[in-house]
C-alpha cells in the first residue's frame, strides 16, 4: 500500500464521514441543507489553529467537533423559524456569510488561509487508520440513530412534521438534535481534512462544497446510510474513476446528477430494490 | 456626486436581476421549485446573442436568436427534466436543477472555449452620456430601460390578458382554476418562455456591458435570484422587483462603503438571514 | 477534436508510465479544469513545447525527458492525492507546479517530506517556499511586485495620489501589502482602497468610488478576467486617469478591454517584445495550438521547465538532492521570463522587474522598474 493509496483511502474516509453527517439533516430528519460546507469548515478551522498553536491533532480534533456541533445548534433554532425551501436558502446563507466572515478575518489568516499545521505524529498509515476509525464510528452511529427510537421520530418528522407533532414528538428537540449531531460530525470531518491538507484556505468551504456533499447524499440514496457511503466513495473517487473523460467530467458529473434525481430518485440505495423487483415473480 | 453615482450603479444592476430572475420568480410561483437552471439560461443568451451579433453585424438579429434559444431552452428543461419529478419531495427538482447548471456550464465550456467569447464592435463601448458634471455610462440606461419596458409589457399581459389572469388564478388556486378550464400546462410553457426570455435579454446586456461572457456568467444571478424570491415573496412579480431593486441598491452602497473591510457574499447573507427570522415566509404574498 | 485526442492520450499515458526506464521524468500538475482551465491550458502547452524543444536538442543527460501532467482542479484536496501519487510512483526527479496558491501549498508540504524538488512556477503565497529547501518559486512574490510598483509611481511616473483595487485572495493581498509597506518612504499615499472577489465582473460601485478619489494613478491587482471588465467599465464611466496593473499580462485582457486597455502599465511582463531570441518560436509554437490566451502564464511554465532543465544539466546526475542544490546556485541564467540572477537563501528568485504597455492592442515593452524587497 502506497501513500497514494492511503491518502485516497483517507480523503474518501473524510468525504464519508461529511456526506453521512449531511445525511443526518437531511436524509434521516428531513431538513434540507446548502450550507453543510461551513461546518466542515469550522471544524478544520479550529483543528488547524489548534494543531499550529501545538496542541496534539488527537486532542484538537474533539474540539473542532465541539464547536461545530455548537454551531450546529444555532442553525437548528433557524430550522425551528424557517421551513423547506426557506430553510434551505436559510443554510445556503449561511455557507456564504462563513466564507465572507474568515476571508476577512485577520485573526483567522484572512486570504492566505492557515499553513504551518504540522503532521499529527501518526505517520500516513496511522493518519489513514484514524480516518477509518471515525467513519466506522460515525457510520455506527448513523446505522444506530437510523434505527432507534430517535430514528423514528427523525422520520416522522421529515415525513410529516404535523402529524408527529400531533403525535406527541417535540419536533423542535430531535431537529436540534439532529443538526448538532450532524454539523458535529461535519466538524470532525472538517478537522481530519485540516490533518490530511495541512493547509487551508477560506475558499475551500464554499458553495460548491456543500453542493458536493449534497450529491453524495441524493446520489447515494436520501436517508440510506449505506447509500451515502456509497455516493461518497463514487464521488470522491469520480476524478480517479472517470480519468478517461478527461476534460468532459463535470459534464458527466451533471448529467448524472440530472439523470439520478429524473430516474432513481431514491439514489444507489434503492438499486437493490428494483433489481429484486425485477427478478421477482411477475 | 459620489453617492449619486453608487445610487445610478445600484438602480442599474435593480433592474438588471429582476429582469433577470423574473424567470425565477414565475415559476417558483406556479411549481414551487427553486429553479437554480435558470442562471444557465442566462449565460446561454449571452453566449447565442454574442456569438450571433458578432456573426451577423446585428445585435437586433442576435438579441432575437438569444431569446429563441432561451425559450426553447427554457421549455425543454420543463418538459424533460421538471414535469416527470414534480410529485417529488423538493430537494428532488432543486438537486436536478443543480445538474442542468453544471452540465449546460460545461457544455458552454465545450462549445464556446473556456476563455468565453467577447463582442467584436461592442456599441456600447466606452459610450457615455453626460449632463455638466454628470456621466452616466449609456449601457446603464440601456440596462435600467431594457428591464422597465419589458417588465411592463409583462405586467400588463399578466394583469390584463386572457392569458395572465389564467397565469394568477393558476397560482393561486392551482386545482380550482384547472376546474375552471385553465389549461394549466400551457400557463406553465409561458411562465418558462416568458421567464427564458427575460434572462436571455439580461444576458446580452451583461455582455455588451462586460464586453465579455464566460461559461459561468450565470452564477451572478444564481444564487441572488434565490435570495430575491425570498425576499420579494412567493411568486409575487411586484415583491420580485422591489426586491430585485433594493438588492442591487444595497450592493452598490454596501460595496462601496464597506467592501474592503466586509464581503459582499457575507452582507447579502446577513440581510437574508435576518430577513428570514423575521419573516419566515418572505416579505411579500403571492398576490391574486 | 485532434489537439483533445493528442492530450487525452498524453493523460493516459501519464497514468500509465509506458516509459522506458531510462527516461528523466518531470512532473507536473496545473488546473486542466475548473475556474482556472485557460491558465491550466496555457501552462501545460507551454511546458510541453519547452520538453519538446530539449528533447529535439537531445534531452538531458543523453536521455529523453518525459512530462506527466495531472490536473489539480484548482484544489488542494486534488493536489495532495496528486502528490502523493507522484511520491509513490517514485520516478519523478522534479515535479511543477503550475497552479494556484492552495494546490501548490498543499503538495508542497508533501514534496518537502519526500526530498523530491519542487518548482512553484506561478503561485505567489509567502508561505510555499517557507515549507522546506527543495521548494524554489519561479517568478516574482506578489509583495514585491506590489512594493516595487510603488516605488515606480514615485520616481519614474513621479505622482503620489494612488487608489488601488485588488482581488480578494492571496495575490491581492500579498500586493497590498507589499504596496502599504513600501508607500510611506516613497511619499506615496493611498486615496482609495477596494477588493473584488474572484467571480466579480460588475464593478459600478469600484467605478463610483474611483470617480471620487480623483487619484493621480490607479492600481490594479488581479487577473485578466476581472481586468478586462474593470479596466473597460473605468474608461467608459469616462475616467482617463493613468492604470499600472499586476497580473493582468494576458492577451485576453487586452481583447475584453479592447481600445480601453491603451495605454494601461503592466508590471513585471515583457510582454510582445520579449527579448529572448527563442521568444518568437515559442510564441509561434503556442499559436499553432491556439493557446495565446494568457501567455505570461505561458512564459512562466517555460521558464519553469528552463529552470529544471539547467539544474538537472548542472547537477550531471538524476540524484535529486544534487539537483536541488544545483537549483539552489542558480546564476544569470536566460530564461522565457527574464534573466533568473540567483536565489535567495528562502529559495525567492532575485529577478529584474520589466513593465511593458499596452500599445495598439499589443504589450509593448517599456523599460523597467526599480526594485523593492521587503524587509527581511
Amino acid at each position: 500500500m502506497t501513500g497514494y493509496h492511503l491518502s485516497l483511502i483517507s480523503l474518501t474516509g473524510i468525504m464519508i464521514v461529511f456526506a453521512v453527517s449531511l445525511n443526518m439533516i437531511m436524509g434521516l430528519c428531513g431538513q434540507v441543507s446548502l450550507g453543510h460546507a461551513a461546518f466542515y469548515g469550522v471544524g478544520a478551522y479550529v483543528t488547524a489553529m489548534m494543531s499550529a498553536g501545538g496542541v496534539p491533532t488527537l486532542y484538537a480534533l474533539p474540539v473542532g467537533m465541539l464547536i461545530a456541533g455548537l454551531m450546529g445548534l444555532i442553525v437548528g433554532f433557524a430550522s425551528l423559524r424557517v421551513r423547506d425551501d426557506f430553510l434551505a436558502i436559510t443554510t445556503l446563507a449561511v455557507g456564504f456569510l462563513f466564507v465572507g466572515v474568515v476571508r476577512k478575518s485577520r485573526a483567522l489568516g484572512g486570504e492566505f488561509g492557515i499553513s504551518g499545521i504540522p503532521e499529527s505524529g501518526l505517520g500516513p498509515a496511522g493518519d489513514a487508520f484514524l480516518v477509518a476509525f471515525c467513519v466506522v464510528l460515525t457510520v455506527a452511529l448513523s446505522v444506530y440513530l437510523s434505527r432507534n427510537w430517535t430514528g423514528l421520530a427523525f422520520r416522522s418528522i421529515s415525513a410529516n412534521e404535523e402529524a408527529a407533532q400531533t403525535l406527541g414528538i417535540n419536533s423542535a428537540h430531535y431537529k436540534l438534535l439532529a443538526f448538532c449531531i450532524g454539523c458535529a460530525l461535519a466538524g470532525l470531518a472538517g478537522g481530519l481534512y485540516a490533518n490530511y491538507a495541512r493547509f487551508i484556505v477560506p475558499g475551500t468551504f464554499g458553495f460548491s462544497l456543500s453542493i458536493t456533499a449534497a450529491a453524495m447524499v441524493v446520489i447515494g440514496g436520501i436517508g440510506s446510510t449505506a447509500g451515502v457511503v456509497a455516493g461518497a466513495v463514487l464521488l470522491t473517487l469520480f476524478p480517479e474513476i472517470f480519468r478517461f473523460l478527461g476534460d468532459y467530467r463535470m459534464l458527466v458529473y451533471g448529467a448524472l446528477l440530472v439523470g439520478v434525481m429524473l430516474f432513481q430518485p431514491k439514489g444507489l440505495a434503492g438499486i437493490p430494490s428494483m433489481v429484486r423487483r425485477w427478478a421477482g415473480p411477475r | 456626486m459620489y453617492y449619486v453615482d453608487l445610487l445610478i450603479s445600484g438602480v442599474a444592476f435593480g433592474c438588471l436581476y429582476a429582469m433577470a430572475t423574473m424567470g425565477l420568480t414565475l415559476v417558483y410561483g406556479l411549481l414551487r421549485i427553486l429553479h437554480i437552471a435558470h442562471a444557465a439560461l442566462f449565460t446561454l443568451g449571452a453566449f447565442v446573442g454574442v456569438w450571433v451579433f458578432n456573426a451577423s453585424g446585428s445585435l437586433i438579429v442576435g438579441l432575437i436568436v438569444a431569446i429563441l434559444a432561451a425559450v426553447v431552452m427554457g421549455c425543454l428543461i420543463y418538459r424533460l427534466i421538471y414535469e416527470s419529478i414534480l410529485s417529488q419531495p423538493p430537494y428532488v427538482p432543486l438537486l436536478a436543477s443543480l445538474g442542468v447548471l453544471i452540465f449546460l456550464q460545461d457544455g458552454f465550456r465545450i462549445v464556446f472555449g473556456e476563455e468565453g467569447l467577447t463582442v467584436r464592435h461592442n456599441p456600447f463601448y466606452m459610450a457615455n452620456f453626460t449632463i455638466g458634471a454628470f456621466s452616466i455610462n449609456v449601457i446603464y440606461i440601456v440596462m435600467a430601460g431594457g428591464a422597465l419596458i419589458s417588465m411592463a409589457v409583462l405586467a400588463f399581459f399578466a394583469n390584463y390578458s386572457r392569458h395572465g389572469i389564467a397565469w394568477r388564478a393558476t397560482v393561486s388556486r392551482p386545482l380550482l382554476a384547472a376546474n375552471f378550464g385553465v389549461n394549466v400546462i400551457q400557463v406553465r410553457y409561458a411562465a418558462f418562455a416568458a421567464g427564458s426570455a427575460l434572462a436571455a435579454i439580461a444576458g446580452v446586456l451583461v455582455a455588451l456591458m462586460n464586453n465579455l461572457v464566460e461559461p459561468h456568467s450565470g452564477e451572478l444571478i444564481s444564487y441572488k435570484g434565490l435570495a430575491i424570491i425570498v425576499l420579494g415573496g412567493l411568486g409575487n412579480m411586484q415583491g420580485a422587483f422591489i426586491a430585485s431593486l433594493v438588492l442591487g441598491i444595497a450592493e452598490s452602497f454596501g460595496i462601496g462603503l464597506a467592501g474592503r473591510y466586509v464581503d459582499r457574499d457575507a452582507i447579502a447573507a446577513v440581510a437574508l438571514i435576518a430577513t428570514l427570522m423575521i419573516f419566515p415566509n418572505g416579505i411579500g404574498r403571492a398576490r391574486t | 477534436m485532434m489537439r483533445r485526442i493528442v492530450f487525452l492520450t498524453a493523460m493516459l499515458s501519464a497514468c500509465a508510465v509506458t516509459s522506458a526506464p531510462a527516461d528523466i521524468i518531470i512532473g507536473m500538475h496545473a488546473p486542466l479544469t475548473g475556474f482556472a482551465a485557460v491558465d491550466g491550458k496555457s501552462a501545460r502547452i507551454a511546458t510541453e513545447i519547452a520538453i519538446g524543444k530539449i528533447n529535439a536538442a537531445g534531452g538531458l543527460l543523453g536521455q529523453k525527458v518525459q512530462l506527466q501532467v495531472f490536473d489539480d482542479q484548482g484544489q488542494g484536496a486534488q493536489a495532495v492525492t496528486i502528490a502523493n501519487k507522484i511520491v509513490s510512483d517514485n520516478a519523478a526527479i522534479l515535479v511543477i507546479a503550475d497552479s494556484y496558491s492552495e494546490p501548490t501549498r498543499a503538495a508542497a508540504s508533501i514534496f518537502q517530506a519526500a526530498k523530491m524538488p519542487y518548482i512553484s512556477a506561478v503561485a505567489s503565497h509567502p508561505d510555499i517556499t517557507k515549507v522546506g529547501n527543495y521548494v524554489f518559486r519561479g517568478s516574482q512574490l506578489g509583495e514585491v511586485q506590489g512594493g516595487s510598483t510603488a516605488v515606480h509611481i514615485a520616481k519614474a511616473l513621479k505622482k503620489s495620489k494612488v487608489s488601488i483595487v485588488t482581488v480578494d485572495n492571496d495575490y491581492g493581498s500579498s500586493l497590498l501589502n507589499g504596496f502599504k509597506a513600501a508607500m510611506g518612504a516613497q511619499g506615496v499615499t493611498l486615496v482609495g482602497e477596494y477588493s473584488f472577489t474572484m467571480a466579480e465582473r460588475q464593478f459600478g460601485s469600484v467605478v463610483a468610488g474611483l470617480r471620487r478619489d480623483n487619484a493621480d494613478v490607479i492600481y490594479i491587482g488581479g487577473y485578466w478576467f476581472q481586468g478586462g471588465p474593470l479596466v473597460s467599465q473605468i474608461r467608459a464611466a469616462g475616467i482617463t486617469t493613468p492604470i499600472i496593473s499586476s497580473g493582468l499580462a494576458a492577451q485576453q485582457f487586452i481583447k475584453i478591454a479592447g481600445p480601453a486597455a491603451e495605454g494601461v502599465m503592466i508590471v513585471d511582463a515583457t510582454g510582445d517584445d520579449n527579448a529572448n531570441p527563442e521568444y518568437p518560436a515559442f510564441r509561434a509554437a503556442l499559436r499553432a495550438q491556439e493557446a495565446e490566451a494568457n501567455v505570461f502564464f505561458s512564459e512562466i511554465a517555460h521558464t519553469a521547465v528552463d529552470i529544471a532543465a539547467n539544474a538537472i544539466r548542472r547537477a550531471g546526475s538524476t540524484d535529486r538532492e544534487k539537483i536541488r542544490d544545483a537549483l539552489a546556485s542558480t546564476k544569470d541564467l536566460r530564461t522565457m521570463y527574464g534573466t533568473l540572477a540567483s536565489y535567495t537563501s528562502g529559495r525567492e528568485i532575485i529577478q529584474r522587474m520589466p513593465l511593458s504597455i499596452v500599445k495598439d492592442g499589443k504589450f509593448a515593452a517599456s523599460g523597467e522598474m526599480e526594485i523593492w524587497l521587503p524587509a527581511p
